[in-house]
């Protein structure tokens, strides 16, 4: 089963999560986060394709007003298959299997550079932070390569705290609910 | 009728046709031409958006038995309500690569083949394609496979096709 998250806008805020469509895709495939950003992330387009093979993502394009400015893709694990099959991909992190069912997982954000330093990325996890809520999870998670230029501070500066665990090789951070 | 495009794998070719699934897209993901291909055919991750994204897309990685080494997208006209009456009846490849390092062993002419008879079988009178026109491009590759220029030219590609109705085709 397709993972369906209970999201609706949220009155006033020009930031929202859009559904990507035949209409949209195009624009989504283009945005991209800076040359030096991209050993952190995945394209969009590899993005896209596992969004749709997996059942347990939740994809979105973030539009701010009328214009997409980035994508997030969550792994909702109330979608795992009850079995796991053995063949396990072997290249790209995949949190499927890893995550327990309280936390919903962050498993892409990205903003495209002509977008970051307006600090739209703090917003989106505002709006991650309540739809988690809103679905009844109890906390927000996500892993990241640690390095220079990663993701690491910029989710510690939104309250993320370190787990202790490693999911291959990234480092678990959440942000509690309660 | 139905307007899917429907396809059985021939019995005893090692070479076939298999949908994308959970348990083979990363496998379809990591295949990739030539480096000096890579100008005239877009990533098989944006191939395999598109698909999703356009009901008149028909998709396949092309296995050679147990190993994905290359991946087709056709066009289906017959589900899309754009398509004007003499596109109807062609088939179009829509994209089509074998892995650099399957390349040089004739696979992609017997995909060709295997699409010819796919479009045969689906009542198409022509399979078709376009190409970038330069050097270390498509063109020579289809042009041996016997497909011929239509003179028209689609999005600043060269259209070519394979008339079915032709012996041997």
């Amino acid at each position: 089963m397709k993972s369906e998250l209970d999201y609706s806008p949220t009155e006033g805020d020009s930031l929202r999560l859009v559904e990507i469509t035949v209409d949209n895709y195009l624009e989504v495939l283009r945005l991209k986060v800076t040359e030096d950003q991209r050993t952190f992330v995945a394209s969009n387009a590899v993005s896209l394709v596992q969004g749709h093979y997996h059942d347990t993502a939740w994809f979105r394009a973030i539009y701010e007003g009328e214009q997409p400015v980035g994508f997030v893709m969550l792994h909702d694990p109330r979608c795992e298959p009850a079995e796991v099959s053995d063949e396990k991909p072997d290249s790209d992190f995949d949190p499927a299997g890893k995550v327990a069912d309280d936390s919903l997982f962050i498993w892409r954000l990205m903003i495209g550079d002509g977008h970051q330093g307006r600090g739209l990325g703090r917003r989106v996890i505002a709006i991650l932070t309540d739809l988690a809520r809103r679905n009844g999870f109890s906390r927000l998670c996500l892993s990241f390569v640690e390095g220079e230029g990663g993701p690491g501070p910029f989710y510690e500066a939104c309250g993320f705290q370190r787990s202790g665990r490693l999911i291959d090789d990234e480092i678990e951070a959440c942000l509690d609910l309660g | 009728m139905t307007d899917e495009i429907l396809y059985v794998p021939a019995e005893g070719d090692r070479l076939r046709l298999v949908e994308i699934t959970t348990g083979n897209y990363l496998a379809v993901l990591r295949l990739k031409v030539a480096e000096d291909q890579r100008r005239f055919v877009d990533s098989n991750a944006v191939s395999l958006v598109q698909g999703h994204y356009h009901a008149n897309a028909w998709f396949r990685a092309i296995y050679e038995d147990d190993c994905a080494v290359g991946f087709v997208m056709l066009h289906n006209p017959r589900r899309d309500p754009e398509a004007v009456p003499r596109e109807r009846s062609r088939l179009f490849v829509w994209r089509l690569m074998i892995d650099r390092a399957h390349q040089r062993r004739g696979l992609g002419r017997r995909v060709i083949r295997i699409l010819a008879d796919i479009a045969r079988s689906n009542r198409f009178t022509h399979l078709c394609v376009d190409f970038v026109e330069a050097e270390g491009g498509p063109g020579p590759f289809y042009e041996a496979c016997g497909f011929q220029r239509s003179g028209r030219i689609v999005d600043g590609e060269v259209e070519a096709c394979l008339d079915l109705n032709v012996e041997g085709s």
